[in-house]
């Protein structure tokens, strides 16, 4: 016989289930319904479009050879810092920035085609981001008094933290999601989720009302042997009453209506991509180029769907080079070079270069000393942002100081940020068309940094 | 040692039956569980005498997991996903739904039809189950959905998904002994009764 005193915290889930439906959680940052319902938001304006598309780089890249520093004392330092790891100075592709801050700088050998986007005033890099709780200085870092991103140096935390771009709450929900749940009323088609990963289920696209959609390279999928309508075979119409039967659990209630919401989706999906014309534009054959050609069929059908928004993720990994770096990342960089470059290729032959927006995001940049012939995990990286809408053609943020236990080093050249995700992240959100007064329920911690707005999208 | 055991075995959970009908209990069986689940309810094998059974990660044409082989070190979910959702509003994490996505909701739909109707694997290598058993319950489709109910849901089949089932295999030809029992395995095996554990 239970006392009182032994109610557990089973007995707590238990009441509270059965309170399904009576309470939602409150939490005014997750609580976008209202903030969303009481701005006035644009009707469908399929003039209005713009997509947002996050390539992320699993296991950290190596910021340090992907920017590198071409002058001869930056780049004789550089080397001697580097050792094993260092680029040979003939095959770095010098860049031109706008602004510089004194430095000259070339791109790893792998990127050419971002090269040429950058000279074309299509491409920005984005110097040293990273995630912070706050601005932090090296003194403050040493001596234990800053306010850190929690488990600094840990690919699944600061993977989650790029994601959520709030690493100092539990994550409930990414900044990609955030923003769709915001401005989910700009699609008319409710059906299709402003949120569509080619990549699986991420955290970035992660809202409290709009549900990421996953497909696959190849497009949505169907289910084997399914036939609808009066006359379909008996185990067709079985699966069908399954799936429409009101299901008081939870879980059961859950899975069906994700199986559910994928054959409907799934056909819908399936007519529109068929029914525009395919792509003159060639992608190459990479897992990145294929998700990549995948979003651009997807942008295509934008109009059939009734998209005004899409937020697209894609991924590929592999960047977590500890050992034997120069190869894989050289083969890396060239699969993300090629497949961007085709991207922004496909996005001109649908005329909407200046309404796609693709940006690189990674758990984090890397050591600047190598370890043998590789690096490990470090804190700032840089990053790319790609469209026809990007004031390109310039570095945006500050290149940090490549010395070891210089003002920017924690250690081993592991750089603070000198942009937060925060910052990065805002100045995508605002192109996207998040309201500057809705910047901060997007982005909570926005307060805390000195540029919400770096300009690179104009 | 004794005191493990006997908290385990007669924990209120393990022991009352009334937890099966409150709507927050239970969890996902997982892909990996599912599939071994099936295999050995019918004794599966195969004709090389060996489980040669390769790379099963694809969501789209796998189980969207690969036994012994996750992606990361962090296994294939983590335990604290939370389902955006009904489960999220009462406070429950549901870390198998991170590998739930539409993709792999069809593309598991779609394995487990094919290794109810063939198997896992090819040629010789085809891991297939063997339904000698059942097959003499496909005249009575009653009796054959009763059969599976205790093998492969422990008798906790609903009411309405058992009259469904028997309505959908009644309506197979009665001389298609084998396309019977294999829609009814195949009709089980994907549905959401099936796949919550509890």
């Amino acid at each position: 016989m239970k006392t009182r005193a032994e109610i557990s915290r089973r007995d707590f889930l238990r009441t509270a289930c059965t309170a399904v439906g009576t309470a939602a959680l409150a939490n005014t940052v997750f609580d976008l319904s209202r903030v969303a319902a009481a701005a006035s938001l644009p009707r469908f304006n399929a003039g209005d479009y713009k997509a947002l598309v996050c390539v992320f780089l699993y296991g950290g890249n190596d910021g340090n050879n992907t920017i590198v520093p071409t002058g001869t004392l930056d780049y004789n330092d550089y080397a001697a810092a580097r050792g094993t790891l260092a680029l040979p100075r003939a095959s770095l592709l010098p860049i031109a920035p706008l602004h510089t801050d004194g430095r000259s700088w070339g791109l790893h050998p792998s990127l050419g085609g971002i090269r040429n986007l950058f000279a074309q005033r299509h491409a920005a890099i984005l110097a040293n981001v990273g995630p912070l709780v706050a601005p932090v200085t090296r003194d403050d870092y040493l001596m234990g008094s800053a306010a850190l991103p929690p488990q600094l140096f840990s690919h699944s935390d600061q993977t989650v933290h790029w994601m959520t771009s709030l690493p100092d709450r539990p994550a409930i929900s990414g900044w990609g999601g955030r923003m769709a749940d915001l401005l989910r009323n700009l699609n008319s088609n409710a059906q299709i989720s402003m949120s569509i990963s080619v990549a699986g289920t991420n955290t970035f696209q992660v809202g409290n009302l709009v549900t990421q959609y996953q497909v696959s390279t190849e497009g949505a999928l169907g289910l084997d042997g399914y036939e609808t309508g009066p006359f379909a075979d008996p185990s067709s119409r079985a699966i069908k009453s399954l799936l429409e039967t009101p299901y008081s659990n939870l879980f059961e209630r859950a899975y069906a209506g994700i199986k559910k919401r994928a054959i409907d989706n799934g056909e819908m999906l399936g007519a529109a991509i068929n029914g525009i014309p395919p792509l003159v534009t060639e992608f190459p054959d990479t897992d990145l180029g294929r998700q990549l050609r995948m979003v651009a069929r997807l942008i295509g059908a934008r109009s059939p769907l009734e998209q005004q928004r899409q937020i697209f993720f894609v991924a590929t990994g592999g960047y977590d080079t500890h050992g034997d770096q120069l190869n894989p990342q050289a083969q890396l960089l060239a699969e993300l070079d090629q497949s961007l470059s085709a991207f922004y290729q496909a996005t001109v032959e649908m005329g909407v270069a200046q309404q796609v927006t693709s940006f690189t995001a990674s758990d984090f940049g890397r050591t600047y000393t190598a370890n043998d012939d590789g690096s490990d995990h470090g804190w700032g990286g840089h990053h790319f942002v790609v469209g026809g809408g990007v004031q390109g053609g310039d570095i945006y943020g500050a290149m940090p100081t490549l010395a070891i236990e210089g003002p920017d080093d924690t250690e081993e050249g592991r750089w603070i940020p000198t942009t937060s995700v925060d910052e990065y992240s805002a100045t995508l959100a605002k192109w996207f068309g998040v309201a500057s007064g809705n910047l901060v329920d997007v982005f909570p911690n926005l307060g805390r940094f000195a540029r919400p707005d770096l300009g690179f999208l104009g | 040692m004794k005191a493990v055991l006997r908290a385990i075995l007669l924990d209120y959970e393990a022991r009352a039956e009334t937890v099966t009908t409150q709507q927050g209990f239970g969890k996902q069986k997982e892909p990996i569980v599912r599939l071994g689940q099936i295999l050995r309810a019918f004794r599966a094998t195969a004709p090389s005498a060996k489980f040669r059974i390769w790379n099963l990660e694809s969501p789209e044409y796998g189980l969207g997991q690969n036994p012994l082989r996750a992606p990361t070190v962090f296994n294939f979910f983590e335990p604290s996903y939370v389902l955006p959702g009904a489960t999220a509003d009462a406070g429950l994490v549901a870390p198998e739904f991170k590998i739930t996505t539409e993709t792999t909701a069809i593309g598991n739909a779609n394995f487990f039809r094919d290794t109810v109707y063939r198997g896992v694997s090819y040629d010789l290598d085809q891991v297939s189950p063997d339904y000698s058993e059942i097959l003499p319950l496909a005249g009575n489709p009653t009796q054959l959905i009763d059969r599976l109910n205790l093998l492969l849901m422990a008798n906790g089949m609903s009411s309405t998904m058992r009259s469904i089932l028997i309505q959908a295999i009644t309506e197979i030809p009665p001389s298609e002994t084998e396309e019977r029992v294999k829609a009814a395995v195949h009709l089980i095996a994907t549905s959401p009764e099936f796949v919550i554990q509890k």
